[in-house]
């Protein structure tokens, strides 16, 4: 119990920690908001019967699907990181 | 030496005189002195070691009305300045970030605030021994503040504050104590009518001095709890001090834009319309007071927590009176104060106000460089031969392929000293004063590059516009051609910006910036013509000459250069930083090889579907 009032007070205090928490908090928001993104766009192109439409339809599919891949890797290095952090402090102690 | 500074002098050796006569009265300037030092220290300690905290919840919690007024009461109760928050209020009104009826709210909340003080010392500061506290207070400040750690270093500031605070308070009980031994300064106190205006005056005129209501109500507190002043003269000087402290409002609003100088004209007619209610209606807060304290239990006897109880019920009845009319007062400000029109080389949201509150001052910046896109927007547009209304308009590629009917040569030198240069220097010249650390220094680098982006746009425009004038009324058909794709893939990319701009401003939230700005990338890859071959073709089917094949091969990459600077420039300011980060965004940045495999890859689906060879 006082661990973890402890770890809380050091992740409050630590900017790094806070920052790095917001950012993935941040990139969980953009990815979700992608996937759902990309839900619509392949709703839309399922109906779509114009080939020219459709074209640029699959074409923003394939950039939200890299975008997404990118953050996926991005949102691992960042929870790998904290783990490493949390680690760090355990070890210390 | 400026005759101007000869009243300063007076007044100090004046004050060094009475300093050596009277001990008792370097004891009590000596306490005030410290309490402001403290209060300075205390402010310097909730910058530092909040670390933006207030000013995230004040971008949070400021949606509605009555959570503006709840933030600026606590936030001043917590830090004890309402300074502090009114100047992170006027930033981020200046900024933007912020509506003047939200920055109202917060306003009238910090007056609220500001009570809490007189409860804390009434309360508190004047029946213990402060000073007992104050000592290791100021040993524990100011060890933390030698350690290196931000946060620590902040909070070593807010211990030292604390401490100076209560060593300040200690001084000026003290030397009202030793003026109790030896003369009795409330024999010299006015009654009645003139008393009360006496000492509303003299209220206003310790607060203006001070730059600090807190300062002269506690002042007034030590003093009403040592007997030199009487009760009624301690209600009215606590009035003093609420007029008093528009001062301070009005000295921040001094540096600030429109909107700042707006939020501060509301904190003077709060202030005075609420010290004009408490004036006229003394009577009647007096026997409120009784009453609640009856209620509260706080004895008949107890001035000093009834002055508490004083200040708060007439800045409450101030709040209950004005909040109903807060729209009609953003209405009659924004009527009554204009703007005026700024020229060209004078910024519109930057000042030098918000130098202290960085996450302001960067979003202010930000705002600023939208406005020099907007130019560099005017400048490539002309440039391209088109009107700047025509690519503002909904548009469509086939009517921005149209060749232009008159072909114009733009200075382009000249243009970019007269709109941009200016522009540019400020901002440049901003970014350099701000002082910022960790996620925000990152901000500030990309703002800065984002700057250069956009120049370097312009200085490509120029050198397009060098082959590219001839060549739209060139014989060769097919140079032609290329030459009204490049100048027609360029509009479409500023007729797309420009809505996204738009669009960002007025908070859209179906923008999908990322998405729109990668397809709007792919587009380029697309239409790069050294990349997919088409240069190759022309040349080889002897369309061009080599000669025309080098020049076009340069104004390609101008294309490309203006193209991918401006996109850059997007990703960096479109949205406001706390939307998403802006290292995010350049995170998840595709790039160019990533562009042309997917276009690579529509492209061979799409000639399967249609039959073609892949």
């Amino acid at each position: 119990m006082s661990q973890s009032v402890i770890e809380k007070f050091r992740k409050f205090l630590s900017r790094e920690e806070r920052e790095r928490i917001l950012k993935r908090e941040k990139l969980h928001k953009i990815l979700k908001k992608m996937r759902k993104k990309q839900k619509e766009l392949e709703e839309e192109l399922a109906e779509c019967h114009d080939v020219e439409t459709a074209s640029k339809l699959r074409k923003k599919i394939r950039i939200l699907q890299e975008q997404r891949r990118k953050g996926t890797e991005m949102l691992a290095e960042l929870r790998r990181l904290a783990r490493q952090a949390e680690g760090g402090s355990h070890q210390s102690r | 030496m400026r005759f101007r500074q000869l009243p300063l002098i007076f007044a100090m050796a004046l004050l060094g005189w009475a300093l050596l006569a009277s001990p008792t009265l370097t004891e009590i300037a000596a306490g005030i002195a410290i309490f402001l030092f403290g209060m300075l220290i205390l402010e310097q300690g909730f910058r530092t070691f909040t670390g933006g905290v207030l000013e995230n919840l004040l971008k949070r919690s400021t949606d509605r009305l009555w959570k503006g007024l709840a933030f600026g009461a606590l936030a001043t109760t917590a830090t004890q300045s309402s300074s502090l928050v009114s100047v992170i209020t006027i930033s981020f009104l200046s900024a933007g970030l912020l509506g003047l009826g939200q920055g109202i709210g917060v306003i009238f909340g910090a007056n609220l605030g500001t009570t809490s003080g007189a409860w804390l010392m009434a309360g508190f500061g004047i029946r213990v021994n402060i000073s007992a506290y104050a000592m290791p207070l100021l040993i524990f400040g100011v060890l933390l503040i030698f350690n290196r750690s931000r946060s620590l270093k902040g909070a070593g500031y807010v211990l030292a504050g604390i401490g100076f605070l209560f060593l300040g308070i200690h001084y000026m009980k003290e030397g009202f104590e030793a003026y109790q031994q030896g003369i009795d300064l409330a024999r010299y106190a006015v009654g009645g009518v003139p008393g009360l205006f006496l000492y509303i005056l003299i209220g206003m005129v310790a607060t203006v001095v001070m730059q600090s209501s807190h300062a002269t109500l506690i002042l007034t507190i030590t003093a009403l709890s040592a007997g030199q002043i009487g009760y009624e003269n301690a209600l009215a000087l606590s009035i003093g001090a609420n007029v008093g402290t528009t001062i301070t409002a009005l000295i921040g609003a001094g540096g600030a834009n429109i909107a700042g100088r707006r939020l501060a004209a509301a904190h003077v007619i709060f202030n005075v319309t609420t010290g004009l209610i408490a004036l006229v209606f003394i009577q009647a807060f007096l026997g409120a007071v009784d009453t609640v304290s009856s209620w509260l239990g706080i004895a008949s006897d107890n001035h000093t927590l009834k002055l508490a109880l004083f200040h708060s019920l007439f800045n409450l009845t101030g709040i209950v009176i004005m909040v109903p009319f807060v729209n009609r007062l953003v209405e009659l400000l924004e009527t009554k104060m204009q703007p005026r029109p700024t020229t060209l080389d004078e910024p519109k949201f930057i000042s030098e106000t918000m130098l202290e509150t960085p996450a302001a001052a960067l979003e202010a910046t930000r705002r600023e460089l939208l406005r020099l896109f907007r130019r560099a927007f005017s400048l490539i547009a002309k440039v391209l031969n088109y009107e700047t209304g025509q690519l503002r308009q909904p548009t469509s590629n086939a009517e921005l392929a149209i060749e232009p009917r008159r072909i114009r040569v733009v200075d382009v030198d000249d243009r970019y000293r007269q709109q941009i240069k200016p522009l540019h220097g400020l901002i440049l010249d901003y970014l350099a004063r701000l002082p910022v650390q960790g996620h925000r220094a990152r901000q500030l680098v990309m703002l800065r590059v984002a700057a250069q982006d956009l120049i370097e746009a312009v200085k490509d425009a120029k050198h397009l516009q060098k082959n590219m004038i001839p060549s739209l009324t060139a014989n060769n058909r097919d140079l032609k051609a290329e030459y009204l794709a490049i100048r027609c893939n360029l509009g479409y990319l500023l007729h797309q910006l420009d809505r996204m701009a738009a669009r960002a401003e007025a908070g859209d939230e179906d923008l999908d910036l990322e998405l729109e700005l990668a397809d709007l990338d792919s587009e380029i890859e697309a239409g790069d013509i050294v990349h997919n071959g088409r240069l190759d073709d022309l040349i080889r089917q002897g369309r061009i000459s080599a000669e025309q094949a080098t020049s076009l091969m340069n104004d390609t990459a101008y294309g490309y250069r203006i193209a991918k600077n401006l996109l850059a420039m997007a990703r960096a300011t479109f949205l406001p930083f706390e939307q998403i980060d802006a290292e995010l965004r350049q995170a998840l940045e595709l790039r160019p090889d990533e562009v042309r495999d997917i276009l690579n890859e529509i492209n061979g689906a799409s000639g399967r579907q249609t039959g073609d060879s892949p």
